[in-house]
């Protein structure tokens, strides 16, 4: 019989699909002048050593979500190494909400790290 | 492996994901932002490595970029969190605004053509046509969205 993944597996990639949209929100809110897909892949991957990391194709579907949702606003650019490329900026409402987000985020760890003790 | 092979390999792992995904304008952009994405990867690592193989090299960016399925299922997954979005009481108001919307523009846009060429096209045959137009393009946008 096939084994499926582990439960501590499936949890990660639960929890990791959970946070993503608001790493990439983060990482976004990072860049005053916004940041192309391919650099927001980057630093997910440079800047959460890895934790975070996905496959990248994947990054892209999360990121016309977080545009349909009027969190990002996005403008093209010309790039040096292919085709033009899209840049991403944060909205007002993207703003607002990534501040909320960020408050609950620093909620939820504390209250976890309350109950571990 | 000369750059038209590289281009070749790219185009056909393109393909590939395209055919997972349904015929859209936004699959057209996700498409356009991947290959965006696969060219930036890609040329990054053949300035960091120059004398590597150019196919081991793109071969490692579309082992990054996920396999066509891994693609799929994420964007069938944003899709369907849409969908649920959607299924609320606010979804009803939404569509009658548009239609709303959709038939004072058709008024406006028959008495317009009407005022235009002074008579020569009647008002209400404009209003008919218009409308017909309409809900063609509302068949569409359902029928894609079906596909999705």
């Amino acid at each position: 019989m096939e084994k499926g993944p582990s439960f501590e597996d499936s949890w990660k990639i639960e929890i990791r699909r959970g946070v993503l949209q608001y790493a990439v929100l983060a990482i976004v809110n990072h860049h005053e002048k916004g940041i192309h897909g391919y650099g927001i892949a980057r630093e997910l991957e440079g800047r959460t050593d890895g934790l975070l990391q996905m496959k990248e194709g994947t990054l892209y579907p999360i990121l016309h979500r977080l545009r349909k949702e009027r969190l990002l606003n996005v403008h093209t650019e010309k790039s040096e190494s292919g085709p033009s490329r899209k840049v991403y900026v944060l909205t007002g409402e993207g703003d607002r909400v990534f501040r909320q987000l960020t408050i609950l985020v620093g909620d939820i760890f504390e209250k976890l790290e309350a109950l571990k003790k | 492996m000369s750059d038209n092979e590289v281009d070749r390999t790219i185009e056909n792992h393109m393909k590939k994901i395209a055919k997972l995904l349904p015929n859209s304008f936004e699959t057209e952009d996700l498409l356009e932002d991947l290959r965006s994405h696969i060219y930036e990867s890609y040329n990054e690592k053949v300035q960091k490595s120059p004398d590597d193989d150019k196919m081991h090299l793109i071969t490692e960016v579309l082992e990054a970029l996920g396999t066509p399925e891994e693609i799929a299922e994420e964007y069938g997954k944003v899709q369907v969190n849409e969908e649920e979005k959607k299924s609320t009481p606010d979804r009803w108001i939404y569509y009658t605004m548009r239609l709303m919307l959709a038939i004072l523009v058709v008024v406006l846009a028959s008495w317009v053509v009407s005022i235009v060429t002074e008579g020569a096209v009647d008002f209400m045959f404009a209003v008919v046509v218009l409308l017909a137009f309409a809900v063609l393009e509302w068949l569409v946008r359902t029928q894609q969205t079906k596909d999705a």
